[in-house]
């Protein structure tokens, strides 16, 4: 039987850190030796005399072939330190786990992706924002990586893997566990699919506790090349993650919002403190050479988006997430001349406009324009909000080829 | 007559720069010498033929007691550059303007005050955050600097105005053609408490060119200048340019992505510009040169701390209880209540049940102002029982209505005024 059981077996020891955990490789030849060494021997290795006892006690109650079963059971690899595959860069985290659970396949470049992060509590600009800049990454190729939370963190999961991109869970809990989350479907689609993994430094069986919560965080940031923060307000775990990320030397990448916006406040306040201002991909592929190069060739299609693509196109995939919007394939035509400076009215205000100020904007008398309205929401080209109207989800993407032609 | 009379004569003729100007002087020592000089000598003062032919030509045309009258009638008075009311910091600027015209009382402070500047096409979101922030700057005693166009720099004028602080009108024509039209009624309270101004002369008539170069001497009157709104491509991009050569600090609101109004915000935080939120983040990050207004700012408790932890208390209605209570607290100096912008009373929360907890939770989660469909989609309520909620928690004054489709939690302070 191989070591690697072993390192299992040692990861259930309650009570020996990381430091013991290192201890034990430096004295013995192999895990297996460590396994079977007797107290007096565990001292020798540096172990204290209490930890040495208590692990022989607990040893004797731990079964391993069970745990070994449980792992196969429920489709867990584990990956020690010591092993080829093993990800060097966690190494550059504080107290590298010992061992990597893992379900899925992670590959080289998952390790030049992003961490997505953010608020539970998010609002539907994060939502948007989130969706819409996970999913570019996820089309060009780079692995979202985050923690399938509520809020911003699963959508980040959710839509790179929509996308067709890669993506990677990390967990603060035994991966066993992963099937009792309010996104289980979530991540057995995420397995299933091939496209990324389940991680988790915690052997199956764990169950998640609040200190986890802060070595979850600083394997999330650990793996990524950088983290972006969609949203997040003054005290949150997000910023935890920031720390780590900055400790680890990743780059931090922050969407500004608006600043009388509670979830806002930290990436305002991140961007104020240096971090990156991203508004769309790019911003973030400028400052990730690595990540950039790493990618493969389906990637290019994100490259259509122009400079001033982006603020148009901004709400396109919140469909993805919401579910209730029309699929973005859908043809919608703006079709007379009154829809296109309807249209237009509202995308050069950037708000929604009410139908007197759209009277007003476009010169269209109140009574077509009501007609021209109705129809256009019908056909799901705007929407409207409060008294206002905005353009639509799914009506985004036409727009694009109208600007285009001389707006 | 006077000699800034003659100042002003020359600088209306166009090409004369303050540099032109300062050889006349040096050459004639008095400049109504100068005025009275034939082309030849003014050549020999070192001015080009042509614009000595420029001044002769407009020397003819030009009454200078017509003007003077003019210029009485109105009260409208002549800074010229080489005076000591000359604000200093107006002279970095590339090409000074050789005289200022000035109505209403151009203090010192006014020579060191903060830009606000923005889009003329100003979102709601444009107009709140103007309001706190050029409200703030302005009642912690630092006078606000803006062109008096539509938009935000309307806003920012009316912010500095209502909350009883100073602030200067850079126009980019003359004082007696005031653009845009509306803002007459805004130009007369400003010059009750600060001033217009402009560099050119009485009737010379608003002009497109002429508001670039007006931006140098908003740029000139600041020791910061502060975006609030911007689109991807404005005249606004020309005014951050003229402040980082002149070496004035820019700060940026940020702002919502996808949001065109602030897309050219977030670029210049990108870019590198100071994150502005609040008064606060713009005052202290100058606090060198403002060590008062630092001062007054932690005396007022100033609603610019809580900009990010406050809930939103927004425009129209609002704005007159924002700007009283900066007066109250700026009279009331340190014994004024702590609580002048206190962020939303949790505890209000816990008295509340069912959907009216369910939507002012949603409302105190988000922190900031939302249309009755994202209530419902946020508190997963049926849309007919939010809008019940929503009434019954504005008759509570809970919550309250801005514009008749945003609705946002009332802030401590606000919910006691709107009860009285």
């Amino acid at each position: 039987m191989s070591d690697v059981q072993y390192w299992v077996a040692f990861d259930h020891i309650k009570g020996l850190g990381t430091r013991g955990h290192s201890k034990l490789r430096a004295g013995f030849a192999s895990m297996e030796a460590a396994w079977h060494a007797t107290a007096a021997e565990l001292e020798t290795a540096g172990i204290g005399r209490d930890m040495a006892t208590s692990i022989v006690e607990q040893r004797d109650e731990l079964i391993l072939d069970d745990m070994m079963s449980r792992l196969e059971r429920h489709h867990v690899r584990a990956i020690p330190q010591a092993s080829d595959s093993y990800p060097a860069k966690l190494m550059d985290v504080e107290k590298p786990p010992n061992v990597l659970y893992l379900n899925g396949e992670l590959l080289e470049q998952d390790l030049q992706g992003v961490t997505v992060v953010g608020t539970r509590k998010c609002t539907q600009y994060g939502k948007t924002v989130c969706a819409e800049l996970t999913s570019e990454l996820a089309r060009r190729g780079i692995t979202v990586i985050s923690d399938l939370e509520r809020g911003i963190d699963a959508i980040a999961n959710q839509t790179a893997l929509e996308a067709g991109g890669r993506t990677v869970v990390v967990t603060a809990y035994g991966l066993d566990r992963v099937g009792q989350s309010r996104h289980h479907q979530l991540a057995r689609d995420i397995v299933d699919s091939g496209r990324g993994c389940l991680i988790s430094e915690f052997p199956p069986g764990n169950r998640s506790h609040r200190s986890q919560l802060r070595l979850r965080n600083r394997l999330l940031s650990g793996l990524a090349a950088g983290v972006l923060v969609v949203e997040a307000p003054k005290k949150s775990g997000t910023m935890l993650t920031v720390r780590c990320a900055l400790d680890q030397g990743r780059e931090v990448f922050a969407v500004p919002g608006r600043a009388d916006s509670l979830q806002s406040w930290g990436t305002n306040w991140l961007i104020s403190q240096g971090a990156k201002v991203v508004t769309r991909v790019d911003d973030i592929l400028d400052e990730l050479p690595d990540a950039a190069t790493s990618v493969d060739s389906v990637a290019s299609r994100g490259s259509e988006l122009r400079d001033g693509g982006y603020s148009v196109r901004s709400y396109d995939s919140s469909s993805a997430v919401s579910d209730r919007g029309r699929s973005r394939n859908e043809a919608i035509v703006v079709e007379t001349e009154e829809e296109r400076q309807i249209v237009n009215a509202v995308l050069s205000a950037g708000h929604p406009l009410n139908v007197d100020e759209l009277a007003i904007e476009t010169g269209i008398c109140v009574d077509k324009l009501g007609a021209s309205l109705s129809m256009m929401e019908i056909k799901g080209c705007i929407r409207k909000v409060g008294t206002g109207y905005e353009i639509a989800d799914s009506g985004q993407h036409l727009i694009a080829p109208l600007l285009k032609d001389g707006f | 007559m006077d000699e800034s009379t003659y100042w002003a004569a020359f600088a209306s003729v166009p090409g004369v720069t303050l540099e032109r100007l300062n050889e006349l002087s040096a050459h004639f020592g008095d400049m109504r010498d100068a005025w009275r000089a034939d082309t030849g000598e003014l050549q020999q003062a070192g001015l080009h033929p042509k614009l000595a032919g420029a001044v002769e030509d407009h020397r003819k045309r030009l009454d200078i007691d017509d003007m003077m009258d003019e210029l009485d009638l109105h009260d409208v008075q002549i800074v010229t550059a080489n005076s000591a009311q000359f604000p200093k910091l107006l002279l970095e600027v590339f090409d000074p303007p050789p005289v200022l015209y000035v109505k209403g009382e151009l203090n010192p402070q006014d020579g060191e005050g903060i830009a606000v500047v923005g889009t003329r096409r100003s979102t709601r979101y444009g107009e709140l955050m103007c309001d706190r922030i050029a409200g703030g700057i302005a009642s912690a005693g630092v006078t606000i600097v803006s062109g008096l166009a539509r938009g935000i720099d309307t806003g920012a004028h009316r912010a500095a105005v209502n909350s009883g602080g100073r602030t200067v009108a850079v126009l980019g024509g003359g004082i007696g053609r005031i653009y845009p039209p509306e803002n007459r009624g805004l130009a007369e309270e400003i010059t009750a408490n600060g001033c217009i101004v402009t560099e050119y002369p009485f009737s010379a008539r608003p002009h497109q060119t002429h508001f670039p170069m007006r931006n140098r001497i908003i740029v000139g009157l600041a020791r910061g200048l502060v975006v609030v709104e911007a689109p991807h491509r404005s005249g606004i991009q020309r005014t951050v340019k003229w402040a980082l050569e002149s070496n004035r600090e820019v700060f940026a609101v940020p702002g919502e992505v996808g949001s065109e109004m602030s897309r050219g915000c977030n670029r210049f935080l990108k870019q590198g510009a100071t994150v502005a939120t609040s008064a606060r983040d713009v005052i202290t990050s100058l606090q060198l040169h403002y060590p008062e207004a630092c001062a007054n700012l932690d005396q007022m408790q100033d609603t610019a701390p809580n900009a990010g932890s406050g809930v939103s208390n927004t425009t129209g209605r609002t704005s007159s209880q924002t700007s009283g209570r900066c007066k109250a607290s700026r009279r009331d100096g340190a014994e004024s209540e702590p609580s002048a912008d206190e962020p939303f009373d949790e505890s209000v929360l816990q008295e509340l049940e069912g959907d009216e907890s369910a939507v002012s939770q949603f409302l105190a989660d988000s922190g900031t102002a939302h249309c009755v469909d994202e209530i419902a989609r946020g508190s997963q309520l049926p849309a007919h029982t939010v809008a019940t909620a929503l009434t019954t928690l504005q008759v509570k004054s809970i919550v309250t209505c801005l514009e008749g489709t945003m609705y946002s939690l009332v802030g401590g302070s606000n919910r006691r005024l709107l009860a009285a």
